[in-house]
């Protein structure tokens, strides 16, 4: 016979229900922030305006066109794809501000759609400090992939993958011995010049001039002159468009005609647009397949979407962003109902899909999703890829 | 400029002391200044070199990851970093060519002003691949520096004022205060005021004073009064002393008067017995000649015996003449009569003629005058003749008195003619005297003559002995100046004591 009393049994069970509510509530709110039953939150920062704004709106355009196109379709288990988009400008104070905002009022899931070398940089103690994830930036820098960062997936081919191809196209195909380097003074331009001077290293050659500009300006005289100086054979070019431009502009104007080659981070559509004929010859190595070439299924997907969505011009840029939020998305299915930061690194670096012929996959040792780079020349206002 | 003469014008204690110990204190500083100043500075420096050193190297060896992994954007972060330290001017990493690897800083034309580092990084297998240059300013240092002087200056400056309100206070409280007191007893002392009340010292140097100021005036007023009563007695004593030598001097001096009395009286003495040997010796001269003027004189008598013999008879025959002469003058006198009655008729005649010379008139002046001369004339001879007469009476008188006398003469002579031979008689008594009185005369010369040489010697023992006295009245006179002197002395000495007051006066 229970000799207990029932006030010890009520008692008993009462700890145990709160127990249980403290549990319930407990693994409530063990379940990430920017997630819900019917919703993932993603927060996006990047420039938006200003000198570089034709990268962060492309960025956004292409992925909010795929975005959009799954919400439609009812969204991934049961949730909706939700971007809260501020603009930073290209410049990094305002991307952390951002930032910080998105974290802390927004409590988003992830951050996604980045657009820019030093503003990822500003906020990677952040990412950090508030383990967040931090997926698909638009950027190729070395720091986001090496050493690896549990919370930092990209998606595009680095930077030093695009450098050893420019160097590698100069000296074998072109025979270049005297390269240049024209870059942004900032660690944007330095992240692609240490893969210029890795590449030249490899090659027992050293970068013959440098010339440097400030971020969001069109400051480039002291930097061209710098370069022209030296009168090397190529220039290495690392920019945004309107100050590439510039400098093209300035050096077909005083007959200097080196080759010119930029980054994939120029801004494609936007370089062109702006040089009009005189971008004729210049060479932007790609991370992207031509958005022209639609015998990519993906490519195809990608202008079917973007025409469904309003959209006349195609152009690297957007493609990436559309790119960047396939694979989102992909983990987003492979993460499964239980969606949480953990689920979501667990599925990523699980990730291995081709889709519209394009591989991307990732492991614990990769967090980049895909390797190619695409060399392309500017031919009749268009970047068409060479062989 | 006159005050500031005057702040070196060292009259008080307080100045003395302050004003080079001030001076001292500010070189002390200046110079303690200076030397941490230096010492600063070079610690500063090394401090710097070490830093400078320190920073490069870690950053050369950090370095060596990225640049193995040709992270630019890392290197140049790391300049980023090194950068935001203000004293770091510039900061580069280099690729192994010594061409800039970082965009953020670079190497200033100046760069030989600053304090630079380099550093070559290594990696593992000991290869350069690339530099490192560090650039800091002493700017930072020299700022140091002069923060570093100011804070000394300000806290010396401080440390000054605070040492010096210190000193002067301690100063005051313990030297000055206490030396004033002492002063003040010093000066009271001065004034001669013994009875000067002082209070025991502490145990320090002006303590010790104020003790032997304390013991020095006690001992002070013991001394005086000693000295005072001393004084007395001794300014008494003098004053007897100076009576007494007066005394002595005037004792002295009558004894001197004295011996000079008796000295002259003995002079006197001995002229008088030279006198008196003289005056006999005249006496023995005298009654020598006495003797003989008496023998002479006997003899005389005789021949005045004689001679009055002849006188007798001579005055008899004398006699005779007298009246014979009385008789003539008789007849003068008879004869004057006639001359009278002349005299008489010719006064009437003159008479006459004057009476007839007046009725003449004019013509008979003359006569009158001749008449009156005439006149005259007659009295006088009148005048004469009574004159005559009287006198011719006179001889009358006189001749009757002569007779008289001639009678009485002549029998004086006859008593003389006695008394001559008494006198004869005497005088032979005289020459038995005279002899006697020679030979008295004699011995009295000679005992003279031994009283005068007698005297002489008294008078010449006399010299001495007013010579003597002589000398003791002048060494008394000395003493008498001298102890005049002493009394003065002691007077003033009285007078210097009477400085001192030794007991208060209630």
């Amino acid at each position: 016979m229970n000799r207990r009393s029932p006030s010890v049994y009520a008692t008993l069970s009462l700890y145990v229900w709160a127990a249980g509510i403290v549990f319930l509530f407990a693994h409530q709110a063990a379940a990430d922030p920017g997630v819900t039953a019917n919703e993932v939150v993603l927060g996006m920062s990047n420039a938006l305006s200003g000198s570089a704004s034709a990268l962060g709106k492309g960025v956004k355009t292409g992925a909010m066109v795929y975005f959009n196109k799954v919400n439609a379709a009812g969204g991934i288990n049961g949730r909706k794809i939700k971007v809260i988009s501020y603009d930073d400008k290209y410049e990094p104070k305002a991307t952390v501000a951002n930032t910080e905002k998105l974290i802390n009022e927004d409590k988003v899931f992830v951050l996604f759609g980045y657009v820019g070398t030093p503003t990822s940089k500003a906020i990677i103690p952040l990412i950090n400090k508030k383990r967040i994830i931090f997926f698909g930036p638009f950027t190729g820098a070395e720091f986001l992939r090496n050493p690896i960062n549990k919370l930092i997936f990209n998606v595009r081919g680095s930077y030093f993958d695009e450098a050893e191809a420019q160097v590698e196209y100069l000296t074998r195909a072109r025979g270049v011995k005297k390269i240049g380097l024209f870059m942004q003074k900032d660690s944007y331009g330095l992240a692609v010049k240490g893969g210029i001077v890795k590449a030249l290293n490899k090659r027992d050659m050293t970068i013959a001039a440098e010339g440097l500009y400030e971020r969001n300006t069109e400051d480039i005289n002291a930097g061209f002159a710098d370069i022209k100086k030296e009168n090397p054979e190529a220039v290495s070019m690392v920019g945004t468009y309107k100050a590439m431009a510039a400098f093209i502009r300035k050096a077909r104007s005083e007959q200097f005609n080196p080759i010119f080659l930029n980054v994939s981070f120029v801004g494609t559509a936007a370089l062109i647009k702006e040089l009009g004929a005189g971008g004729e010859g210049v060479i932007i190595s790609q991370v992207m397949p031509s958005p022209q070439d639609a015998s990519l299924s993906m490519i195809k997907q990608y202008r079917r979407d973007m025409k469904e969505a309003g959209h006349s011009e195609f152009d690297y840029t957007d493609l990436e962003g559309y790119a960047d939020a396939i694979v989102f998305v992909e983990i987003l299915k492979k993460a499964g109902k239980n969606l949480t930061r953990e689920s979501f690194t667990k599925a990523a670096e699980g990730l291995d899909v081709t889709i519209g012929g394009m591989k991307f996959g990732y492991a614990p040792k990769n967090h980049q999703a895909l390797k190619e780079v695409y060399m392309t020349r500017v031919s009749g206002s268009k970047a068409v890829p060479m062989n | 400029m006159m005050t500031f003469g005057k702040l070196f014008n060292l009259d008080k204690i307080g100045k003395k002391f302050f004003v080079p110990s001030l001076i001292f204190i500010v070189a002390l500083f200046a110079i303690l200044t200076v030397i941490n100043v230096g010492i600063n500075n070079a610690l500063l420096k090394s401090q710097m070199e070490k830093r400078g050193n320190a920073m490069a190297s870690y950053m050369a060896k950090t370095s060596v990851f990225y640049y193995t992994n040709y992270d630019l954007g890392a290197l140049d972060g790391f300049v980023q970093e090194v950068i935001k330290e203000p004293d770091v001017v510039y900061a580069v990493f280099y690729d192994e060519n010594k061409k800039p690897l970082t965009v953020t800083s670079r190497k200033p034309a100046n760069a030989a002003s600053l304090m630079n580092y380099n550093q070559e990084i290594k990696d593992e297998t000991g290869k350069t691949i690339g530099f490192l240059s560090l650039g800091y300013s002493s700017k930072a240092i020299a700022a140091a520096v002069r923060k570093g002087v100011w804070i000394m200056l300000l806290t010396m400056t401080l440390a000054l004022i605070l040492l010096s309100i210190g000193i002067t206070f301690s100063v005051r409280k313990f030297i000055i205060h206490p030396l004033g007191k002492a002063v003040a007893v010093a000066n009271r002392l001065t004034e001669g005021d013994l009875t000067v009340r002082i209070e025991a010292g502490g145990r320090d140097e002006i303590g010790q004073l104020i003790s032997a100021f304390k013991d020095m005036v006690e001992k002070l007023k013991i001394i005086m009064s000693q000295v005072s009563s001393v004084t007395t007695s001794v300014n008494a004593s003098a004053n007897d002393i100076a009576v007494s030598v007066d005394q002595q001097a005037t004792v002295a001096s009558q004894q001197s008067a004295a011996v000079a009395e008796i000295t002259a009286t003995m002079e006197e003495l001995s002229t008088s017995s030279t006198q008196i040997a003289e005056h006999s010796k005249t006496v023995v001269d005298l009654a020598t000649k006495t003797w003989d003027n008496t023998k002479k004189g006997a003899a005389a008598a005789e021949t005045v015996m004689l001679k009055m013999n002849d006188i007798h008879t001579d005055s008899q025959n004398s006699i005779n003449e007298i009246v014979e002469l009385g008789r003539k003058s008789r007849e003068i006198s008879k004869v004057m009569e006639i001359i009278n009655t002349i005299a008489d008729q010719t006064k009437l005649i003159a008479f006459n003629a004057a009476l007839e010379a007046s009725s003449a008139g004019e013509a008979g002046k003359r006569f009158g005058v001749v008449a009156v001369e005439i006149r005259r004339l007659a009295d006088s001879v009148m005048e004469s003749t009574g004159e005559i007469e009287a006198k011719i009476n006179e001889i009358q008188d006189s001749i009757n008195r002569l007779v008289i006398v001639s009678e009485k003469g002549s029998k004086g002579i006859q008593d003389g003619i006695e008394q001559t031979n008494q006198t004869a008689g005497s005088l032979l008594e005289i020459v038995e005297a005279a002899q006697a009185t020679q030979e008295a005369a004699k011995q009295i010369s000679l005992s003279t003559q031994q009283q005068k040489t007698a005297s002489s010697q008294v008078v010449s023992a006399l010299r001495e002995i007013a010579a003597g006295s002589g000398q003791t009245s002048d060494a008394i006179h000395q003493i008498s100046a001298i102890s005049a002197t002493l009394a003065n002395h002691s007077d003033s000495l009285k007078e210097l004591v009477n400085v001192f007051k030794l007991e208060t006066v209630k």
